[in-house]
């Protein structure tokens, strides 16, 4: 792509540039209201981690509505929802996180590697790639955990598979047009072995766009395995997960819907956030310019 | 003003080719040179990629050690029975035959008999086909309008702030759960406004009228998670258009906004369009399957979830199948519609 060679030809050294990539998201409103929600959500899950989760059962009567003692509610088994809420949130944020960083290693090493050594087995990852891209991702991972039942390790694993050739395909395009400038030459020129050239030369000048796509990935991870917990396919009872208790309580949702409509705004919140984020990101790397279209 | 050539020519294939009447094949052989391309670039891909699922299916039923006949039969079984189950179903023979012969057997028709209901597998499958492609097809036709229209809004050059505003409200629209979308509507139209059925219920036991009511809130749901999607990928591709020369020297010739947007914007939009709503059919079956979990909606993606919870590996097997099949046929037909939309893709 043209617009990312302009940008990491422009860039100094990696330190001050990821630092004003960084200023430069802050400064678009669309990073500011992303970056804000997201240390928010971030902050009250990680909060509702230290206080700990209260999961007695019975401490009110069942789908009780929101009262003086339990501010939204009480779920189906009278479990308090908003520390239910609070505790709920790990799964959520911690299993795309761990599964897109997974997908990472994998497809970005692939991607990466593929496009410095090009030739046959770059050939042979890409078309790779392009293959696993055309399953449909929730039906490919539905069959699997349909096999292999579901457990965290089996959720991280078959996310992290059917997220690495998204990944894979960025790292690899970026990478191409970084291997073409003078500074990556000069270092074969000056016989630096490939590993060397690949994380001192290679690696620095790809974090922009991949750290987009990174967390464009986990926006939709989020969605992903908050969608499998809901179906009941994901993170499983009696665990308190967002995605789960939509799922437990939407029968109460007439006599009391804030044990559906509070996780439902957590996904929703945490997701929106990560997505504004990384759209910010990806409009500052790709100097979103208006002045080139035809006013009409 | 001199015009240097548009970057955006190369890249997006839109560049006018005066020479592309030349290419077009003329006659009864072009039309098999058409014919055989499409068969290479389009049909051969998608069997491939129907190879491919009908191989994760099966290892992921299959090779993964799971006890089939303890699933189904349940922990008091005995040994007798696990086997007698196990021979009846095939179980005890070699994986790679049980494969060929189940896929044969798929292609013929004959999906076997459900471990769970004993009933054969086509016949629980087939009602639901249909159910869930009415879903899909109402769906994707409400949206496709409302998404295009809104594409063209977004993509007029405008103030800051409206630029910002239409990019955040898309972006969070395009981030909220499926399954969200789907209970916060059943909660404002069902339980507060009491205008449609919560559950998709009427689709089973209702008259003509259920059923129809059944259909509104899970369309709505997919409708409205289709939207933001639909919407950017013609903002953009819109925004494309207006790059080129053309646009400009529409503009400068003092045309009205609706002349250059309808008769020289979209003609050349609409092509990547329909294929990029062609490839967003991967995201439509998600929906599907979350839509219809979240309605009860009797189609396949509840079957596929029931199924998985049953352990009844035929079912699955066969409704993953059928979801492959419809996807890749739609998508064979949204690049039949593109290349009649656009006579110069017809020999790309």
């Amino acid at each position: 792509m043209s617009t990312v060679e302009q940008v990491t030809a422009t860039l100094p050294a990696p330190e001050a540039r990821r630092q004003s990539l960084w200023r430069a998201v802050l400064r678009t409103s669309e990073g500011k209201i992303g970056i804000g929600l997201g240390a928010f959500m971030i902050g009250l899950i990680v909060l509702g981690q230290l206080l700990g989760p209260a999961t007695d059962y019975n401490v009110a009567a069942p789908g009780s509505g929101s009262s003086a003692a339990h501010w939204f509610g009480t779920d189906a088994l009278g479990r308090d929802v908003m520390s239910r809420f609070l505790a709920g949130g790990s799964t959520v944020l911690l299993i795309p996180l761990v599964a897109v960083t997974l997908s990472l290693i994998i497809g970005g090493s692939l991607g990466l590697f593929g496009a410095y050594w090009g030739g046959r087995p770059d050939v042979v990852i890409s078309k790779a790639f392009d293959v696993i891209l055309t399953l449909p991702p929730l039906l490919i991972v539905l069959v699997i955990i349909g096999g292999l039942g579901s457990s965290n390790t089996v959720l991280i694993i078959t996310v992290a598979l059917v997220y690495a050739p998204g990944m894979g395909r960025v790292v690899r395009g970026t990478a191409q047009s970084v291997i073409v400038n003078p500074y990556v030459l000069s270092a074969q020129a000056r016989g630096e072995r490939d590993l060397s050239i690949i994380f001192r030369e290679v690696l620095p000048n790809v974090t922009g766009p991949t750290l987009a796509e990174f967390g464009l990935r986990l926006t939709y991870g989020i969605l992903f395995v908050a969608t499998l917990s809901f179906l009941g396919l994901g993170v499983q009872p009696p665990a308190s997960d967002w995605g789960l208790m939509v799922a437990e309580n939407r029968g109460l949702i007439t006599v009391a819907p804030w044990g559906t409509m509070l996780p439902a705004l957590g996904i929703t919140a945490l997701a929106v956030a990560f997505n504004l984020s990384a759209d910010a990101l990806s409009r500052v790397l790709a100097g979103d310019d208006l002045s080139r279209l035809a006013m009409i | 003003m001199t015009e240097v050539p548009d970057p955006y020519f190369s890249e997006t294939g839109l560049a006018p080719q005066t020479d592309s009447t030349a290419a077009v094949p003329a006659g009864k052989e072009g039309a098999a040179a058409v014919l055989w391309l499409f068969v290479r670039s389009r049909f051969l891909p998608a069997l491939i990629t129907l190879w491919l699922i009908s191989i994760i299916v099966f290892a992921s039923t299959h090779l993964l050690g799971i006890n089939v006949a303890r699933r189904v039969l349940g922990r008091e079984a005995t040994p007798d029975q696990l086997a007698a189950f196990s021979k009846v179903h095939g179980l005890d023979r070699p994986i790679l035959d049980q494969y060929t012969s189940w896929l044969s057997d798929f292609v013929k028709g004959d999906w076997g008999v459900s471990a769970a209901s004993m009933r054969p597998v086509s016949e629980i499958v087939m009602p639901r086909m249909v159910n869930t492609l009415i879903l899909a097809l109402a769906a994707i036709l409400i949206a496709l309008p409302i998404s295009i229209a809104f594409g063209i809004f977004m993509a007029r050059p405008g103030s800051r702030a409206r630029e910002l505003t239409l990019t955040i409200a898309n972006v969070s629209v395009a981030a909220i759960p499926v399954f969200v979308i789907g209970i916060v509507l059943i909660y404002a139209l069902s339980v507060q406004l009491g205008w449609t059925p919560v559950d998709s219920m009427g689709m089973s036991f209702g008259s003509w009228n259920d059923k129809a009511a059944a259909f509104i809130l899970p369309t709505l749901t997919l409708v409205i998670s289709l939207i933001p999607h639909i919407s950017r990928l013609t903002q953009v591709s819109v925004r494309e258009t207006m790059t080129t020369a053309y646009a400009r020297a529409a503009v400068l010739r003092g045309l009205s906004r609706r002349t250059i947007t309808y008769r020289h914007l979209m003609p050349n939009a609409a092509g990547p369009i329909i294929n990029v709503v062609a490839l967003d059919l991967i995201w439509l079956i998600g929906g599907v399957i979350i839509v219809e979990n979240v309605f009860g909606f009797p189609g396949l993606g509840t079957l596929l979830v029931e199924s998985i919870g049953a352990g009844d590996l035929l079912v699955v097997q066969a409704v993953a199948m059928v979801f492959g099949v419809l996807f890749i046929g739609i998508g064979i037909t949204a690049d039949i519609l593109v290349t009649l939309f656009n006579p110069r893709l017809r020999n790309a």
